[in-house]
């Protein structure tokens, strides 16, 4: 960093970790994710997933994280979409949304039919998938 | 809960590969042209990459940071963690 850069009484920063992870199953309002790092409980984050050639983006806030017994480091990380903003065009609810309302209809996508990217519906019951 | 448990669930037929981005305030102490040192209240694994927004009284720097070290340290009683970054572009 240039010594000049940053100049002022106070300099303050925010320091970000990236943690990959891979989208298990979704919902209109969260989702779990697998990861090979624990995020604690009541962390808030941003979340971008990788879908084809597009990227979504939509932030989270972690409600549980609980280790896979017998998988060494593997955890099951469930969040929910924090809902502060307006859902923008690279959101990952409104992308949701889209594949839900598609699926309702069957009507077909550009590249892929939805029932391809989905697999099952998953009706909740209270308890946790695993 | 914001009434997940009520929405249906979805699993997908190819996990969606992505990254969450957990983002942590830090006091920067002092820098130099390839390092910056930061006080933190969680600590950071050697060599982790990590990514560093800084804000002045100008504008904001983004920068790739790599962890040089992790060091508890004691400041008005409570645990926090100094870091050393070393700059990497």
């Amino acid at each position: 960093m240039k010594p000049n850069a940053l100049e002022g009484p106070e300099v303050i920063g925010m320091l970000a970790r990236h943690v990959p992870t891979r989208l298990i199953d979704i919902s209109r309002t969260g989702c779990l994710l697998e990861s090979r790092q624990r995020v604690e409980h009541g962390t808030v984050g941003e979340l971008r997933l990788q879908v084809d050639r597009d990227i979504f983006v939509d932030d989270v806030l972690v409600t549980r994280c609980v280790l896979v017994e017998g998988s060494g480091s593997l955890y099951l990380v469930g969040a929910e979409f924090v809902q502060t903003r307006r859902p923008g065009e690279r959101s990952i609810r409104r992308a949701v949304t889209a594949i839900l309302r598609g699926l309702a209809t069957d009507q077909p996508l550009r590249h892929d039919s939805r029932r391809k990217i989905v697999v099952n519906s998953l009706h909740s019951t209270g308890e946790e998938v695993s | 809960m914001a009434g997940s448990r009520r929405d249906q669930r979805f699993s997908l037929r190819v996990p969606w590969e992505g990254a969450l981005r957990l983002p942590t305030d830090v006091t920067i102490e002092r820098y130099s042209e390839n390092e910056v040192w930061v006080v933190s209240t969680t600590p950071a694994h050697r060599d982790e990459l990590l990514t560093l927004d800084a804000t002045g009284s100008g504008p904001s720097v983004t920068m790739s940071v790599r962890v040089a070290e992790s060091v508890p340290v004691l400041i008005d009683g409570v645990v926090r963690h100094r870091l050393r970054l070393a700059v990497v572009d």
